[in-house]
């Protein structure tokens, strides 16, 4: 199939379904899992290269580390959205479920009955608000405003401020 | 379960401002119950969602307010919520804080009328 070809079909059922057209360009590219794959890790390893080295260039080394961490994690998001095929059916756990793990690790009952698990009850309810509504950017922003108020309502801001204090302590010797 | 601690008997109750709002919001509020997130929406972002549920335990703590967990419905899945409501002993102390106010600002008045 010739590219031209191609980009009109594309145009045609990018509106319409885009799994049919990620299963187009996957024909066209003659993609198989391992080619994803390889090439979802390839674009990681040049992304987290290009930026850790103009990081190191003109950035100080305070910094550093802390965004070294949130570029390879979505360097990692990259690879994944790569490699893992969209159409496949996959059970998705609710919004804040990895939050009430975590704080039923760190918190206490009480904080836990009373304060994390109203939270989370508090930001499924906004959560499936917007998602009724259609305005996905919206939910998108919930979670990650709350992930925040999370944070602050339980107190785990306390435990991040320390981590930082020894990264930045560590990276300043 | 209950969290009250034991009431000092001598100690003078203290109300801050975010406790006094939600003691309002709770008596203003004809179905006398509320979840957390509607005295957020109703304090017209006075109440922070971040901090509403630690004014709350405290709250709870002190014996100002209690709460109960909502009544699980058939076709409703996903976690249990609380409700709050004000209990006999706020109303009293919301009420003394009120009048403390109110005598505050007539002193107020009163200085600087002199003055």
């Amino acid at each position: 199939m010739p590219f031209s070809e191609l980009r009109e079909r594309m145009k045609k059922i990018r509106l319409a379904n885009p799994v049919e057209e990620r299963a187009a360009l996957e024909q066209y590219l003659e993609l198989t899992p391992r080619t994803r794959l390889m090439a979802g890790v390839i674009l990681g390893m040049v992304i987290s290269a290009a930026v850790v080295f103009i990081v190191l260039k003109f950035v100080s080394e305070a910094a550093v580390s802390m965004m070294l961490m949130g570029f390879l994690a979505g360097s990692l998001s990259l690879v994944m959205r790569f490699t893992i095929r969209k159409n496949v059916s996959s059970v998705s756990r609710p919004p804040g479920s990895f939050l009430l793990s975590v704080s039923g690790f760190f918190c206490s009952r009480k904080t836990q009955e009373e304060v994390a698990t109203q939270v989370i009850a508090d930001m499924r309810i906004e959560y499936s608000q917007a998602l009724f509504e259609r305005r996905k950017m919206k939910a998108r922003w919930i979670r990650i405003r709350y992930f925040w108020i999370f944070v602050c309502a339980v107190g785990l801001h306390r435990v991040l401020n320390v981590i930082a204090d020894i990264i930045l302590k560590r990276s300043s010797h | 379960m209950k969290h009250h601690r034991k009431l000092d008997e001598d100690k003078v109750p203290v109300l801050s401002g975010k406790e006094a709002l939600v003691l309002e919001l709770l008596l203003s509020n004809h179905a006398a119950e509320m979840y957390g997130l509607e005295l957020v929406r109703d304090s017209g972002n006075r109440l922070k969602r971040g901090t509403i549920y630690v004014t709350l335990s405290r709250m709870n703590d002190k014996g100002y307010v209690e709460s109960r967990q909502e009544e699980p419905q058939p076709d409703v899945s996903g976690i249990a919520r609380r409700l709050y409501h004000a209990t006999g002993y706020g109303q009293k102390v919301y009420e003394a804080w009120q009048l403390a106010r109110e005598a505050r600002r007539m002193r107020t008045v009163e200085v600087g009328g002199v003055s």
